[in-house]
């Protein structure tokens, strides 16, 4: 089981990561990704420091919308969740996840796709 | 099926409505029942549940392009899509405050419930993200399985 301080350092990265991928929109869709993971580490970085874990998405986010000490958490953290399972599996009919979320958010789609 | 406690034993014997037998521990006998007492709470609950979704999509009916209820092993996702393809923030945030109301109401708690809220794509990508569950409903302009 992980623990707290393996957490915030992989929280940290998947941060590092998201930023670098969002400069000069590189990647949308992977970047969001993983802000979402770098969210998750933070999540678990907070329940190791009480000595707990979950192993799964599905139990860890009915704990937060459940729990009302961590609602406030679930707030920020959902759009995130979704926002990587959009990235992951909308594609266009044409393109890529990447086109569709550009689309979504009004950044620019290249041409060359 | 009707159980009945026999003898000194810790068996059940099962008869069902035609007249078939069959015995079985006293503590599965309890599971079944349980189960069978859970599954009528559970059918219960999801009529409730589904009744204040389509109330939710019907308040919404103006931004909202299609909505599908998916069951899958994560319980029942409700997937709305949006008429625009941008992506409306705000309306997300709607979308959470319904996911936290459900996980926290005592008349849902035997069905674990998800929300996804998708910009408006074609009918191909829309079927696809659809596929790794069951469309069991479809409301305002989602087309029929």
């Amino acid at each position: 089981m992980p623990n707290k301080n393996s957490d915030l350092c992989t929280a940290r990265e998947n941060r590092e990561l998201a930023i670098f991928l969002s400069e000069d929109e590189r990647s949308i869709a992977w970047s969001v990704t993983a802000a979402c993971y770098s969210g998750l580490h933070l999540i678990e970085a907070a329940f190791a420091h009480i000595g707990e874990h979950c192993d799964e998405h599905s139990q860890r986010n009915a704990r937060l919308k459940k729990e009302q000490s961590l609602q406030r958490l679930w707030r920020h953290y959902r759009p995130l969740y979704d926002a990587s399972l959009r990235a992951r599996y909308l594609t266009t009919d044409n393109g890529s996840a990447e086109d569709q979320i550009r689309l979504s958010v009004g950044a620019e789609v290249p041409a060359n796709n | 099926m009707v159980p009945l406690i026999e003898d000194e034993h810790d068996d059940v014997q099962v008869i069902r409505l035609g007249g078939d037998r069959f015995v079985t521990t006293a503590q599965q006998a309890i599971n079944y029942l349980s189960l069978a007492g859970r599954a009528v709470a559970f059918q219960q609950q999801l009529k409730e549940l589904l009744n204040r979704i389509y109330q939710w999509v019907d308040d919404r009916k103006q931004k909202i392009a299609a909505a599908y209820i998916v069951s899958g092993g994560d319980g029942i996702t409700l997937v709305v899509v949006q008429r625009v393809v941008s992506f409306d923030f705000a309306f997300e945030e709607e979308l959470t405050e319904l996911d936290i109301e459900v996980a926290n109401n005592e008349a849902f708690q035997l069905i674990p419930f998800n929300t996804l809220l998708i910009p408006n794509v074609g009918d191909t990508v829309l079927k696809s993200f659809l596929s790794s569950g069951q469309i069991v409903q479809h409301r305002v302009n989602a087309e029929q399985e």
